[in-house]
């Protein structure tokens, strides 16, 4: 038990640490690797979780993370980046420095007497909740500091892995109906990106937010 | 053996795959689109008149139809009819002027049935869980209908509406599963449908339920469209197909308050109702202010209409929190406000199909150019603001003083916020139907598709004010005390 204690402590920081990193990656392809490998450990976070609670369902949620998270979903960015020839992001709104001072900020908020009640759940791992809690704050900063689709394609499914982080270590009954849900949510995201950056790109020439101010009266 | 709720959603699932293999014919996509709706329409009034009778109605643990499944229900399917016979009428006009062709239309009617599909089944499910895949799936759906007509400003705003909605609904997974996790750790049994977790509220951790409802409320109070989570509705309700948005303003927030409700009554077993009053006040009160006063300085009709949406949505929720009265009130508005905003849109559809422009400056004289239309529109105005002695009046008058006693300033705000937004409208609307029609301009309506479905809606909407048939009274007064 105290090893699979700290190979879950190794992985959630694994993945906290993708978290970070996505910030500070401003080429494509390597944000899609750290998506990628962030995934990849929620899939050795899901098979720990089956050998310790003996939930054969679980292996079944790691596998099907394994196929769309890790090799697919993946795959298909990588086709896509290569389809419209991107390879660098733009400056995002906040610097390195003030970003990574916003995610300091959030990290204590989210180990804050405030959000203590949702780590107690799960008192023998309290700190990796609260990581994960980070975790899904982090990705909310990624998505509004970001002024390209891409990067807010994986900002949500960077915020998706920080849910289902969170869920796995709370011990919510039927993760393989949430890793259902989930995965159905990025199978579908995956059309709406393929339908929606083409149609972004014919009608705006680029994939910058900042571009896209038709609305604005 | 209750298969009625199994087709309900199945019904739209199959018209939305024959719709698929039907590429270039507008007249077979158009029949399957009717014939479906008015099956679904069927089993939806088989489905209500059941659950009058029996008080809930089941298939398996997984399907289940309570008095509030079935009002919403029963709205859904209603609108959703209406909505499918103006669309008949309104993309024939569409392909007449070529802006659409054949492809587009299959492509509009299997996303119709698509999200018909998903709204009926996040009524039905018992899950929390699958009725968040089913409000997802309804986002996911009309992303595609908000960019139907393919202009830079509706990939814009569908962009913006996925964005903003698919965060929105995250955030409300997040709440979902935080909510499990500590009823999970109440009782370790299975715990997955609103019964089961409605059994354990009262030995939930405080503090994880306050965090989680908040996490909902803010998730879900997205999709609803609330003040501050509302900046999407405006852009989406401009580029939209008119029938679309009728769907959206009309059963969508309905559908979206859904869980928000769910939630709410367990988290009154939890903590009291102080809690949960105190948040939908606020959310309410600042909808409803905000709205009325961005309603003033709009220039584009539709976006106007959003803004109605929202400030309603705001009422709908005062009445939740006011509780008591409050409650009977807010349910018998989403109903209203179902029958009176279609009837409103398609009214407005009408206006844009005839004067080809969404600005406000550019319509004058839609009383010469439309006239059965601006008298529809003219009740829709009139049902929407409240005025008496329509429906909306009474359920507004209703959630007011239900907050009266314990809320006057607040009552007094809102009352003022209304009054501003009647104005808003009104200013509108009369500088819409009078005034000299633009030269060249063809008088007259365009087809029976396009106006017996809304006189049929206004006639069901001014009969509704009067006289409450006996089935809705006994399912908003059973809903009612579930809620409170």
């Amino acid at each position: 038990m105290t090893t699979s204690v700290s190979l879950l402590s190794v992985l959630g920081i694994l993945v906290f640490m993708m978290s970070v990193f996505l910030h500070v990656i401003k080429k494509y392809s390597w944000l899609v690797l750290a998506y990628s490998l962030q995934s990849f450990c929620i899939v050795l976070l899901l098979v720990q979780l089956a050998q310790d609670r003996a939930e054969p369902t679980l292996y079944l949620a790691a596998l099907l993370t394994l196929v769309v998270k890790v090799l697919f979903a993946p795959y298909f960015f990588m086709r896509l980046l290569r389809q419209y020839q991107l390879k660098f992001a733009l400056a995002p709104y906040l610097n390195n420095s003030l970003t990574l001072l916003a995610l300091m900020g959030l990290t204590a908020f989210a180990f804050s007497p405030a959000l203590s009640g949702i780590a107690s759940l799960f008192p023998a791992q309290s700190k990796l909740v609260s990581l994960g809690i980070a975790m899904i704050f982090f990705a909310l900063v990624f998505l509004m500091n970001r002024k390209e689709v891409v990067s807010q394609i994986i900002g949500m499914l960077t915020l998706e892995n920080g849910v289902v982080f969170v869920a796995l270590l709370l011990g919510v009954e039927q993760p393989f109906g949430l890793e259902l849900g989930i995965t159905f949510d990025l199978l579908v995201w995956m059309i709406i990106a393929t339908v929606f950056i083409g149609v972004i790109y014919k009608q705006f020439g680029s994939l910058h937010i900042a571009e896209m101010s038709k609305l604005k009266e | 053996m209750a298969m009625e709720l199994l087709f309900l959603f199945c019904v739209p699932i199959v018209a939305a795959l024959l719709s698929l293999l039907l590429k270039n014919n507008q007249r077979l996509l158009e029949r399957i689109a009717l014939i479906a709706s008015l099956i679904e329409t069927g089993i939806a009034f088989v489905v209500v008149n059941t659950v009058i009778r029996l008080q809930s109605y089941a298939y398996s643990t997984h399907l289940i139809v309570d008095s509030l499944g079935a009002l919403l229900i029963g709205t859904t399917a209603v609108v959703g009819v209406f909505a499918t016979i103006y669309s008949i009428g309104y993309l024939r006009r569409e392909i007449k002027k070529e802006i659409i062709d054949p492809v587009r239309l299959m492509q509009y009617y299997v996303l119709l049935h698509l999200f018909q599909a998903a709204m009926f089944f996040a009524i039905l499910t018992a899950e929390p869980i699958l009725m968040w895949i089913a409000i997802e799936a309804t986002t996911l759906s009309t992303a595609f209908l908000i960019n139907f007509y393919r202009k830079a400003s509706a990939v814009e705003a569908a962009w913006k509406y996925l964005i903003i909605n698919s965060l929105g609904l995250l955030l409300a997974l997040f709440g979902t599963l935080v909510f499990m996790a500590s009823a999970g750790h109440a009782v370790p049994a299975s715990l997955s449908n609103w019964g089961e977790l409605f059994a354990v509220a009262a030995s939930l951790d405080p503090v994880v339920v306050k965090i989680a409802f908040v996490f909902l409320l803010i998730g879900y109070g997205t999709k609803v469209g609330l003040v501050p989570m509302h900046t999407w509705k405006p852009d989406a309700y401009s580029k939209a197909p008119t029938p679309v948005i009728a769907l959206f303003s009309g059963v969508l927030m309905n559908v979206a308050f859904l869980p928000i409700l769910r939630f709410k009554t367990i988290v009154d077993q939890a903590l009291g109702i102080a809690f949960t009053q105190q948040l939908l006040l606020f959310f309410g009160f600042i909808s409803v202010v905000v709205a009325s006063l961005l309603m003033f300085e709009q220039r584009n009709y539709k976006r106007l209409l959003a803004f109605s949406s929202i400030e309603h949505a705001g009422l709908i929720a005062l009445g939740f929190g006011f509780g008591g009265l409050g409650t009977i009130a807010a349910l018998l508005h989403m109903v209203y406000h179902a029958l009176v905003k279609s009837l409103l849109f398609f009214s407005i559809g009408n206006v844009f199909l005839k004067f080809s422009s969404t600005k406000m400056e550019n319509i004058r004289g839609v009383m010469s150019a439309l006239p059965l239309t601006s008298v529809l529109l003219l009740i829709g105005f009139v049902g929407v603001v409240g005025m008496p002695p329509f429906g909306v009046f009474l359920t507004e008058m209703g959630i007011l003083t239900a907050g009266m006693a314990s809320h006057p300033i607040l009552v007094a705000c809102t009352i003022l916020a209304l009054v501003i937004a009647f104005i808003g409208f009104f200013k509108v609307i009369t500088a819409m139907l009078f005034g000299e029609i633009p030269d060249g301009m063809k008088k007259g309506e365009f087809s029976r598709w396009t106006t017996v479905p809304l006189v049929v809606l206004a006639c069901l909407f001014v009969v509704m004010s009067f006289v409450i048939p006996d089935g809705l009274r006994e399912l908003i007064m059973r809903s009612a005390s579930t809620l409170h």
